[in-house]
């Protein structure tokens, strides 16, 4: 990286900082540290780059994954849910999940053998044939819980 | 000159209110003006492309806003660094929401000589977090970072926001792009003369699309109305406070606007209220004639957020000549000026106390009636000229 390289990432990374003091102040909600923000910064669309994910290690790791994939931080449940797996493990499981399979997402250089299954192709089929936009008018007449649990499904 | 506008979110979208309208609004225009070509563009996941949208059909759906969107989507895809040299790259929709992280995208476009122009609307998500969800925060730090990094110029529809973006530049030690300001307009032309003290505030031939329960509550006696979207930010709590602890037996109260989340204890609150329906009101769906409605026979706009990009409902208000009361906050005071009084944002006894104070002193409700009369709202052509005239500073290397 040149020192235009990071002067820019100086600037992701004094930002995060900024809010980050400032969710403290509020005692507010918990968000991810700052190499796990950093490990996102500058993902391309479809290719995450695991080098950057494998330097972390425990809920960062997790953190980075879920943004990398799904660009969300993961809830309280998922967070429960994946603490017990290795990192192959987590992203075996997150692989299988409609989700991935919708985004198309692959992990560059992962030494591991990362694959949709079965179950995460059918809902990315579904997806892809349906319309998003009809859908989406249907789902929002729901309740929030169910619009929540649909979200996690396909997002 | 081609532009380039990001409408990922909007094929998507359900809701087209704040960001998306004012997107849209910005369409319509540009289709219009011979000087420009518009080239909206989708991201495609299966292509991991950008798919070029009808632009024609687009901005007749930016209309409309019905019609299967389906079919604007043509078979023309555009690779990331396929974007036209010279061109300008407009982002000015909840771009952070979408797959395509700008801190990716920009050095693409910038790489291949694009002009990146983005409209930004606030920054509070950076200056305010803890309103807002966290993933949405950190999407919008990644483009943010990004804008700081790689924009050739900024929007702004305020000095504001403009003050805050550039204190943001120098507190991480760096260099702001320029930033210059568009105020928002909107279509006010046919309110003008729907104004609350004139003969024609009760006009019954702009009733057809007005429901029972609006014309109730009109009818009523004296309301505060607050409209936006119900979420933390826009502090309706205050309101709440005041309303239950000083302003119940004087004057009714509206609350009009969609729920946003986690808002359940506050709707909650509004629904056990002994006075809901009576004195308190709640309206989720209110259309475009029943808000007009509402508003013209209010008492005053009650506008408590505590951090805005804009303020819409501030202009709504005074278009209409409805009596501004108003958080103390440099947004509300760059738009609202001397045509409102103000309150501390959780000062709901302050609220409360200018309230009361103005139903026991006509004269001075009259005067700040008064204030709005020669108000004159900007207008989504002024809006869309301004962009320009930046587009075209932009392309002239101005």
């Amino acid at each position: 990286m040149n020192n235009s390289d990071n002067e820019k990432m100086r600037i992701y990374k004094d930002l995060f900082g900024e809010v980050k003091n400032r969710l403290s102040e509020e005692n507010q909600s918990k968000i991810c540290s700052e190499e796990a923000f950093l490990s996102t910064v500058k993902n391309s669309t479809r290719k995450i780059r695991y080098e950057n994910l494998d330097k972390l290690e425990g809920e960062d790791f997790l953190f980075a994954v879920f943004l990398s994939v799904f660009q969300r931080l993961p809830d309280e449940n998922e967070i429960k849910y994946y603490s017990a797996f290795s990192k192959e493990e987590i992203l075996k499981k997150i692989a299988h999940s409609g989700a991935y399979s919708i985004r198309k997402v692959e992990f560059e250089g992962c030494p591991y053998s990362v694959k949709p299954g079965f179950k995460g192709s059918i809902i990315g089929m579904a997806s892809a044939v349906s319309s998003s936009t009809f859908l989406r008018s249907i789902a929002k007449k729901m309740p929030v819980k169910l619009q929540n649990r649909i979200r996690r499904l396909f997002a | 000159m081609k532009i380039y506008i990001d409408v990922s979110m909007i094929m998507i979208g359900t809701k087209f209110t704040g960001i998306p309208r004012v997107v849209m609004e910005l369409v319509k225009r540009f289709s219009k003006e011979e000087k420009i070509e518009v080239v909206p563009v989708e991201y495609d996941v299966k292509k991991d492309k950008y798919r070029i949208i009808d632009s024609a059909k687009f901005a007749e759906f930016c209309s409309t806003k019905s019609g299967n969107r389906n079919k604007l989507r043509t078979n023309d895809l555009i690779a990331f660094d396929e974007f036209e040299e010279g061109s300008i790259f407009f982002d000015s929709d909840t771009v952070w929401k979408t797959r395509v992280k700008r801190s990716f995208l920009y050095p693409v476009l910038k790489e291949k000589r694009v002009n990146i122009v983005p409209f930004i609307h606030d920054i509070i998500p950076i200056e305010f977090p803890e309103f807002c969800g966290m993933d949405d925060v950190i999407n919008f730090v990644d483009f943010t970072g990004a804008v700081l990094n790689y924009s050739d110029r900024i929007l702004v529809s305020t000095n504001t926001t403009k003050n805050s973006i550039e204190a943001l530049a120098e507190s991480l030690k760096t260099t702001a792009p320029e930033i210059d300001i568009v105020t928002f307009g909107g279509e006010f032309k046919k309110f003008l003369s729907n104004k609350k003290d004139t003969s024609n505030a009760g006009d019954e031939n702009e009733t057809t699309n007005v429901s029972d329960v609006v014309k109730e509550i009109a009818e009523a006696g004296k309301y505060l109305i607050m409209v936006g979207t119900i979420e933390p930010r826009k502090n309706h709590k205050v309101l709440l406070d005041a309303y239950e602890n000083m302003l119940k037996d004087d004057i009714n109260l509206v609350i009009a606007g969609y729920v946003g989340q986690g808002m359940e204890d506050l709707i909650s609150r509004i629904e056990n209220n002994p006075n809901n329906r009576k004195g308190l009101w709640r309206i989720e769906s209110a259309n475009d004639e029943e808000i007009d409605y509402l508003y013209r026979h209010a008492y005053a706009l009650s506008f408590s957020s505590y951090a805005e990009g804009f303020g819409l409902p501030l202009i709504e208000a005074m278009v209409r000549r409805v009596p501004i009361i108003a958080s103390d906050t440099p947004i509300n005071h760059e738009v609202a000026g001397d045509k409102a009084v103000y309150f501390g944002k959780d000062d709901w006894k302050e609220l409360g106390d200018t309230v009361l104070h103005l139903l026991k002193n006509e004269d001075e409700y009259k005067a700040l009636v008064e204030k709005t009369k020669d108000y004159i709202p900007p207008t989504w052509e002024d809006t869309a000229e301004g962009v320009i005239r930046v587009f075209e500073n932009v392309c002239s290397g101005k």
